[in-house]
């Protein structure tokens, strides 16, 4: 059992009961005043929380809905110091970048009382702060804010003692900042030393965040403008940019102002081959390489102050491989002239993409505005007439618009509707060249050539090919001819068993080789026809070889590992034929028919003869093309040519009339006598 | 009227007439006594307070209140030691009232309702106009009294206006001598 206190000797007098309860009631008195002492000071801090909670909601709401971050700023810094009791502040905001980056003051700056302290405020407000230990220069250093208690106490000198004199004591630099990015920097003055309050910086910081998201998506937009104005490869103005342009002009031109634009319309010649041979990644890298070559072309003439220079030279990227430039001034007629003229020069030299040297020429087409324009779609539309006529007549040519090519273009497009209807309705059909032994006067093979039966009349593809090619059915009609050539083959070895060894030829156009199921393409017709693929002989020409020879080379051998034998067409009219020769396994070449045409000019003979002797020493078979006399005949059978094709043996003939002349016994006319050369 | 002036009103009678004064001046105005600083109770209970304290001294309700306000100051001082820290003299202490202590009340005690003073300054004198229906210019005047005593300066107090006299705001004059 616990021992209990004697309550009888806690027995007081009356007088120490008292005083006992007195001291009972201070120190309830006491525990009274540290309770309320405690409570105010949470019921303090919960005010200032609150408060700055709500200062926080009001510029963050006040970001939200701002589109000029300025303008959040002003309002930011009116009511920081209008909760505080702080009596200026002042923006200064971001500029340059690496060794040029400094915080500029741009006026925006607020005082509780301006009169009071305008030279400080004046100074403030033309600041330039560059890395350094003041606090705004820091910011650039390390931009995190910066509370220092007492400038006059710390020894600042505080803006060349100006801040002395308008009792400035404690200042407080914030950073206005997203993530690592500084856009701006806000700095507080009050009039009496204010401890640093880490609370207080935690929520400055947080209210330059919300500022620096106003930054930033006022820069977003910015961007995006641009880019809706800008080609973001090349980096030049974009169609919508120029169509503004041009349009802007049209609407400014009136009855009593003279219109004195020209449109030059280039369209790059060869990109697409390099796009797809390539890849885009080697495609961009050219077309940007070319948009800068086009870029200085144009700024040499709008920047080079001379008499008569126009007035301004807009260069803008308008399609893939489209360029598109706005001439305007009092000569714009010679002026377009002169720039075509250089634009052609200054894209003649080859570009390198790694190994690969690939080269562009430029179509030009330009359409002047002589006053008689009234929309501004229809000069542009006659400018791309004019570079479609340039670019029919082969690389690198320019063509000014006149009204007869606007009946081209028209026909152009009618032709095109129709080339899809002939594809539809089967219009299409192949006629066969022979190809003759040229010492015995056989035929060895046939060149499958494509024609096109509209109506009664027999198209040649130099009529079609290019609008073909230009609008995605070359590949269709290819297929179709390799197909076409192989069936007809594989009939004539089924049902004439007694024919002579044949081969047939089979012309491939670029875009038709570069596909990257083109080996599939040929197989599957192989195996559709049953055609025994030796029979086949594919003709490419040095432009579809040439771009990517490492492609070129792997495909080139997987139709060989077929059976397929290979013809390098055309030969001598590429860049550097011989090189190709050497790297690339063809079985024959074909000498272009310029060279035998021309084969009476010395130069002619000595390249037909440097081909020849390459062809031996390379073990390639050598076909002349395009033998259409008797000289020609004998010369090239003098030099050692071994096969030959033209209207002098026989013009491309139906598969009836080319299989009845492959099986006659009768061959045809051999070279005179003595003109033969003994390898 | 905040809890803060019940108490100090009740250490500055308890310190100068004992605890069982204030006792009969509650049992007089039948006031419970129970006030906190954290609390606001009804202007009416300080007057009837006041008032009673009239008539157990025989002593006028107006000279009662400035007494108050000279003893209560001692009070504050040491309630609140920063107002008086941050200042260096009386002036600028009473020129605080409006820009720091009365601020500072409301971050406590969300909607108190602190009198603004009216300042106008000379280099010898500060006038402070005084607008309130509490109309406790008295109390005011004490405190100023109290603020000059707390650092040791000597002032002279005139009240050239007064709501008491039909004035529409007190004026209370403080002058510093030459």
């Amino acid at each position: 059992m616990t021992a209990r206190p004697d309550p009888t000797s806690f027995d007081v007098s009356l007088e120490a009961r008292c005083a006992q309860l007195e001291r009972q009631l201070k120190r309830e008195r006491q525990t009274r005043l540290e309770a309320e002492s405690i409570a105010e000071r949470g019921l303090r801090e919960a005010y200032l929380t609150n408060q700055r909670f709500e200062l926080l909601c009001s510029v963050t709401n006040a970001a939200n809905h701002s589109v000029d971050p300025l303008d959040t700023l002003r309002f930011a810094i009116a009511e920081i110091c209008a909760l505080n009791g702080w009596v200026f502040a002042n923006v200064l905001l971001r500029k340059g970048n690496g060794g040029d980056a400094r915080l500029e003051a741009c006026g925006l700056w607020h005082a509780r009382n301006p009169d009071q302290m305008f030279a400080f405020a004046d100074l403030s407000g033309r600041l330039i702060a560059w890395p350094c230990a003041t606090a705004p220069g820091r910011m650039l250093i390390h931009p995190s804010a910066v509370w220092t208690r007492d400038i006059q106490a710390s020894g600042d000198e505080g803006r060349n003692g100006l801040a002395r004199q308008s009792n400035l004591r404690a200042s407080i630099t914030v950073p206005v900042l997203l993530g690592q990015e500084l856009y701006a920097v806000m700095e507080f003055f009050t009039q009496c030393a204010v401890e640093p309050d880490p609370q207080q910086l935690e929520m400055l910081n947080q209210i330059g965040t919300q500022i620096g998201r106003v930054f930033k998506r006022q820069a977003n937009e910015k961007k995006l403008i641009e880019n809706a104005m800008r080609d973001p490869l090349t980096d030049l103005p974009n169609r919508a940019q120029f169509e503004n342009r041009l349009e802007a002009i049209f609407q400014g031109n009136t009855g009593a102002t003279s219109r004195r634009t020209s449109l030059i319309y280039i369209d790059l010649d060869g990109f697409k081959l390099v796009n797809d041979a390539l890849g885009h990644l080697a495609g961009d890298r050219l077309l940007v390489e070319m948009a800068s070559r086009l870029r200085k072309v144009a700024e040499g003439y709008a920047t080079t102050p001379y008499p008569g220079a126009p007035d301004s030279v807009l260069i803008a990227r308008i399609g893939g491989d489209e360029f598109i430039i706005l001439v305007e001034g009092e000569h714009h007629s010679d002026d377009a002239a002169d720039i075509a003229k250089d634009i052609h020069d200054v894209l003649r030299p080859s570009y390198f993409i790694e190994t690969n040297e690939v080269r562009c020429a430029a179509s030009i087409g330009i359409a002047h505005d002589d006053g008689s324009y009234a929309v501004s779609a229809d000069l542009m539309r006659d400018a791309d007439v004019a570079m479609y006529d340039a670019k029919s007549r082969g690389p690198g040519q320019t063509v000014t618009f006149d009204l007869t090519m606007r009946e081209r273009a028209v026909g152009r497009l009618k032709l095109e509707a129709e080339l899809r209807t002939a594809l539809q309705l089967d219009e299409f059909c192949l006629r066969y060249q022979p190809i003759i032994d040229i010492e015995s006067g056989q035929i060895v093979g046939f060149e499958a050539l494509l024609r096109w039966q509209r109506g009664d009349s027999l198209v040649f593809p130099s009529e079609f090919l290019q609008v073909a090619e230009e609008n995605g059915l070359m590949n269709v009609l290819g297929a179709w001819v390799l197909r076409e050539a192989s069936t007809v083959a594989a009939g004539w070895r089924r049902a004439h068993s007694h024919l002579p060894p044949f081969y047939m030829s089979v012309n491939v156009a670029p875009c038709q080789f570069l596909q990257p199921n083109f080996v599939d393409q040929v197989r599957d017709i192989i195996d559709a026809t049953n055609v025994d693929p030796r029979v086949l002989v594919i003709e490419l020409t040095e432009n579809a070889a040439i771009t990517n020879r490492e492609r070129t080379r792997s495909v080139l051998e997987a139709l060989r590992a077929m059976g397929i034998r290979l013809s390098l067409d055309d030969f001598g009219t590429g860049y550097s034929s011989f090189t190709h020769l050497q790297t690339l396994p063809f079985d024959n070449i074909k000498i272009d028919r310029s060279f035998v045409a021309d084969g009476q000019s010395n130069v002619s003979s000595s390249i037909i003869d440097a081909m020849l002797s390459i062809a031996r020493a390379l073990d390639i078979g050598v076909i002349a093309e395009g033998i259409e006399t008797r000289a020609q005949l004998d010369r090239l059978a003098a030099v050692g040519c071994t096969f030959g094709q033209g209207y002098l043996y026989d013009k491309a003939v139906t598969a009836e009339v080319a299989l009845e002349k492959l099986g006659a016994s009768a061959g045809y006319e051999t070279p005179s006598q003595g003109q033969l050369l003994n390898p | 009227m905040k809890g803060v002036i019940f108490n100090l009103l009740e250490e500055v009678v308890t310190e100068h007439h004992g605890d069982s004064v204030w006792d009969t001046l509650l049992e007089t105005t039948g006031s419970s006594g129970v006030y906190t600083s954290l609390g606001s109770y009804a202007d009416a209970e300080l007057y009837e307070l006041v008032g009673a304290a009239s008539n157990l001294t025989g002593i006028p309700v107006r000279t009662l209140l400035h007494w108050f306000g000279i003893n209560a100051l001692p009070k504050l001082a040491t309630r609140y030691p920063a107002f008086f820290e941050s200042a260096p003299d009386a002036r600028s202490f009473i020129l605080s009232v409006n820009t720091i202590i009365h601020p500072e009340v409301r971050k406590l005690y969300s909607g108190a309702s602190c009198p603004h003073f009216h300042f106008a300054e000379t280099a010898q004198t500060l006038t402070l106009g005084y607008r309130s229906p509490r109309k406790l210019c008295d109390l005011a005047h004490g405190f100023v009294e109290g603020v000059a005593a707390h650092y040791g300066e000597t002032v002279t107090f005139s009240q050239p206006a007064c709501m008491h006299d039909g004035a529409p705001s007190c004026q209370l004059l403080v002058t510093w001598p030459q």
